[in-house]
């Protein structure tokens, strides 16, 4: 191929990963990506027909003005740092296709195109990022080579003119895709090792954070409908542990005690610290001996509250923040609100064990005014009920079995939102069944209160973990049960709780992929670097035992070891003979330049006269050193035949011969003369 | 012939590593986005510091593959004359098996302040042999020692120099320069020294044709002259005679232009004569080589001339020849 078809291959490529890359800015709008897409994409066309240079006064303006865009953008647009700055990478990238004639504008636009690599980094965290960034890595190490050899054939070839084609052939392409393939595994491997630390001097990166309804302190009734439709996946949530038979797990949010009639509030929303234990935060007592503990390790993306979400009557946490907080209903809080994925294990117990002490409990039990006809059919729906367990399962199956769900209930304005769901339209959605549950159990004397947070959403098989959407944002009730403490209670039907609909395998598939990205690169830590750390020295202490074992059972020909380890002995076999045979044939025998015999009995003979060429003498150095002439001009003989390439001739060979015999007799008449 | 190599030698890298302009924006680049990571914490920056980690290491890999089992053989010049371009050759071959080496030069080790330009390759196929060569100059006579050549590429990336050095001894005897003797006034063109009248022998050379005398060889009858005259005449030929020169070199200490002027010449007028079918020998004011011809008899004789130095008498260098 030829070295401009090359070029403008991997040039098309590499703006093209570039431009791909600028799309994962979330600070960058669409209606600017298309246009800098249409005029990169026309850039390209135009540049690859026909090849212009931009005039110098027309690049200054040109450079003016996108400086000014910038500073505008910044101030006044995107208002931040990472989004103008990408803007404005894309707008030089777009002149610069332009101004593309000798190899350093190539490597010019390529770096840029890197920088575009680098906004998206800072901005996105988006798994799409890793393939962007292959497919660059591989792009520039083909463009890279290429335009090495081009500056040096032009700087150091005797006669440059014009690369040959053959220089680039299939070869050198299927070299670079595998060189390619190879600087990808590297880099995922450094990526493992890379130690972390966080110096934090600046600001980590913020994402954009979803909006949610319910988690504040005052929740107003109905604020939950709108976001019941919204399918953004806001947590991701792998359990461990046994689920006893019908138990529905629930993420915990918000916990209220006090509802006015319209909206409900937390009386004491005063927050404290949690205690820490090590790498552990530890809430209350512990479970007791026998319960069921589930272990849930949560992806919870940037919403839009410092809530952190776990099943209830959790005991233990554990993630990398530097503080938790928790109020008196057992809300877990960070410091802020975190502008970035979270991720974190929380333990929690299945059965209630923990019992409210009595002087808190009248906040669980006010009613708002006007609540005659509540309290009537509160009486009403529990009067076979014998205790308060059996109340509040009774007001539950009522409401259950006599009220309909909908997110659309059509409720009357100025009525009261419970009075008009229980006896007018008789249907609503979550927040309407808790709230009417709770207040039909307070006007029967049973502390009950409103808890916010989200079922567990769809199952993904391939992953392993529950995808938990804004649909699923769900509110019930907590009744406290004396002997047993805080009892979960979910009035609202089951075409209220289940998931409509099921996502399609190829996006259950990506988004375990999403999954796995975040948890193995986004939020990869120093943990978990150890965490590989110590896995790798278990394996490394497991395999020399195992090679222990074998060669013990090879020494002792079986009888020291009590299974036979056939499997390993061949594997180490072959890997041996793989070896062996490969620096066997790696193997290239050095081309040994062989000395002239008459220099060999020059040497000989002026050794036995007593002197020896020391190695980092040269030839005629040597000679100079003996004094003799004979051997001086056998050396020049030598030399014109082992360096200038010169045969030895039979009018040369006689010379030699002369000079040796002549060399000789002044050998023996020197040692005669010292004898 | 065997050597061993010096303990220096076996204890010094097998290659050599130096940073390009390029390779030099390139780490700091590295240095910048690394602290941005590891202030921000965040891993897709980390991720960039692999990828160019992995680069670095990519390009150690893709230049060793490069230089690794590439063999030379460099053939010097048969004679090198000071201040005359020679070149020297290289046989470069390929021993690996597929690989293909790209882009790197064959450059000789020399002494800080000294470089001959380097035989550049582009492309060597595996398993090939390439010639490739090197011009160079010499702007002093003697002994020129050549200990090793160094194979270097900037392949693939441009960041980084590797260069693998391959000992290799050679060594070029640098001759006086060769001048134009007229310009001297030593040697018209005409005249040279020892030349007399010519004298009757048995040599080869036509020196008369007189006339034929009975039971003189029949074979020196020269028969054209013969038919011309009508009587027989025969050819007298010259006697032959030994014509040798002795070129004198005064090697007083002298400035330097002067000594070297006096050994170029000594040197042009060694070579001139010996063209001339003279027997020439070289007298310094401490040597003497004896008078004899032939091209093994002008290497010895420049040679001598190459490695002379000024005995410590002061006085004017000069040369000159004296016919015997």
């Amino acid at each position: 191929m030829k070295f401009s078809s090359y070029m403008t291959v991997i040039t098309w490529v590499i703006v093209t990963i570039g431009f791909s890359a600028l799309c994962l800015v979330e600070e960058i709008g669409n209606a600017f990506l298309a246009v800098a897409g249409a005029l990169t994409l026309a850039s390209l066309a135009i540049n690859s027909k026909t090849k212009f240079r931009i005039s110098k006064t027309l690049l200054n303006a040109a450079a003016i003005l996108v400086l000014a865009f910038f500073a505008l953008d910044y101030l006044y647009m995107s208002e931040s740092i990472v989004g103008a700055a990408s803007k404005l990478l894309s707008i030089i990238v777009i002149l610069k296709i332009r101004d593309l004639n000798a190899g350093k504008d190539y490597a010019l636009l390529y770096a840029l195109v890197f920088f575009e690599l680098l906004a998206a980094a800072a901005s996105t965290v988006s798994p799409l990022f890793f393939l962007a960034l292959a497919l660059f890595a591989s792009s520039a190490i083909w463009a890279m080579a290429i335009l090495t050899v081009k500056k040096d054939f032009e700087e150091k070839a005797a006669a440059p003119g014009r690369l040959p084609d053959s220089v680039f052939g299939k070869g050198f392409f299927a070299a670079t895709l595998i060189v390619s393939t190879l600087s990808v595994a590297i880099t995922l491997a450094l990526f493992l090792v890379i130690p972390r630390m966080s110096a934090g001097f600046f600001q980590s990166k913020s994402l954009n954070t979803i909006k949610v309804s319910g988690f504040s302190d005052i929740v107003d009734l109905g604020s939950m409908g709108p976001i019941k439709l919204d399918d953004t996946i806001v947590m991701r949530i792998r359990v461990t542990g046994r689920m006893p038979d019908g138990y529905a797990p629930r993420l915990r949010g918000g916990v209220f005690d006090y509802y006015d009639g319209a909206r409900w509030k937390k009386t004491k929303p005063e927050k404290r610290d949690v205690e820490r234990r090590g790498v552990m935060w530890l809430e209350g007592d512990e479970p007791p001996g026998g319960s069921s503990v589930l272990m849930q390790r949560i992806t919870l993306e940037p919403l839009e509250t410092d809530t952190i979400f776990a099943m209830p009557r959790w005991t233990k946490l554990s993630g990398a923040f530097g503080k938790i907080l928790t109020d008196d209903a057992g809300t877990i809080y960070l410091p802020s609100i975190p502008y970035s994925r979270v991720e974190y294990t929380v333990w929690s117990s299945v059965t209630p064990f923990k019992e409210e002490p009595d002087g808190d409990m009248p906040r669980y039990l006010a009613l708002p005014q006007g609540m005659e006809r509540v309290s009537k059919l509160a009486a009403e729906i529990t009067r076979n009920s014998k205790d308060d367990s059996e109340k509040a399962k009774d007001v539950e199956a009522y409401l259950k079995k006599n009220y309909s769900y909908s997110l659309d209930p059509g409720l009357t304005p100025g009525v009261p939102p419970i009075e008009d769901f229980l006896f007018n339209s008789k249907s609503g959605y979550c927040e309407h069944y808790a709230t009417a549950m709770a207040m039909l159990l307070r006007a029967k004397g049973v502390p009950a209160r409103l808890v916010t947070g989200f079922m567990p959403g769809e199952w993904n098989a391939f992953g392993g973990y529950f995808m938990v959407r804004q649909r699923d944002a769900h509110a019930w009730v907590e009744v406290h049960v004396k002997g047993a403490g805080w009892v979960t209670f979910d009035p609202t039907p089951d075409a209220g709780i289940t998931a409509p609909g099921r996502s399609s395998d190829l996006s259950l598939w990506l988004d375990s992929l999403r999954m796995k990205w975040t948890r193995y690169v986004i939020n990869y830590t120093f943990a978990d670097q150890i965490s590989i750390g110590m896995g790798m020295e278990k394996k490394a202490r497991d395999l020399q035992k195992t090679l222990k074992d074998a060669f013990a059972y090879l020494r002792t020909k079986g009888a020291a070891a009590k299974e036979k380890p056939v499997a390993l002995i061949l594997f180490v076999s072959a890997i041996i003979l793989v070896l062996a045979l490969a620096a066997r044939i790696g193997k290239t025998r050095p081309k040994s330049r062989k000395t002239p015999e008459f220099y060999n009995e020059m040497l000989r003979a002026l050794k036995k006269r007593g002197f020896r060429k020391t190695p980092p003498e040269t030839p005629l150095e040597f000679a100079e050193r003996t004094g003799l002439d004979e051997a001086l001009e056998l050396t020049l003989i030598f030399n014109s035949i082992r360096y200038g390439g010169s045969r030895l001739t039979d009018e040369t060979r006689a010379e030699t011969l002369r000079l040796l015999a002549a060399l000789k007799g002044r050998v023996k008449g020197g040692r005669q003369s010292k004898g | 012939m065997p050597e061993r190599r010096s303990i220096q030698e076996m204890l010094r890298f097998p290659r050599t590593l130096e940073f390009t302009k390029e390779g030099a924006r390139f780490v700091i680049l590295l240095f910048v986005i690394g602290f941005a990571a590891i202030n921000t914490g965040n891993n897709l920056l980390y991720l960039i510091v692999a990828m160019m980690l992995s680069l670095i290491v990519i390009s150690g890999l893709m230049s060793e593959s490069t230089l690794r089992s590439i063999t030379v053989k460099r053939t010097l010049p048969r004679n090198a004359y000071k201040n005359s371009p020679v070149t020297i050759t290289y046989s470069v071959t390929n021993d690996k098996k597929r690989l293909n080496s790209y882009s790197f030069t064959v450059e000789e080790v020399l002494p800080a302040g000294k470089a001959f330009a380097p035989a550049y390759v582009l492309k060597l196929p595996a398993r090939n042999t390439f010639d490739v060569f090197s011009r160079c100059e010499f702007s002093k006579r003697g002994v020129f020692t050549l200990r090793a050549v160094k194979l270097k590429t900037r392949f693939p990336f441009g960041f980084f120099l590797k260069g693998r050095r391959m000992d290799m001894q050679g060594e070029i005897i640098v001759y006086p320069s060769i001048i134009p003797l007229e310009r001297t006034g030593l040697f018209s063109g005409e005249h040279a020294p020892g030349d007399s009248a010519a004298e009757k022998g048995e040599g080869t050379e036509l020196y008369g044709i007189r006339d034929y005398a009975a039971f003189e060889d029949s074979r020196r009858i020269h028969w054209k002259a013969s038919a011309k005259a009508g009587r027989l005449l025969q050819k007298e030929f010259e006697r032959e005679r030994q014509k040798k020169a002795v070129v004198i070199l005064e090697n007083y200490d002298d400035d330097d232009e002067n000594f070297e002027k006096a050994v170029d010449t000594a040197a042009s007028l060694a070579v001139r004569f010996l063209k001339l079918g003279f027997k020439v020998g070289l007298k310094t004011l401490t040597q003497e080589l004896p008078c004899s011809s032939g091209q093994a008899h002008l290497e010895r004789l420049l040679y001598r001339l190459a490695v002379i130095g000024p005995e410590k008498t002061k006085g004017r260098a000069s040369a000159r020849i004296r016919g015997l």
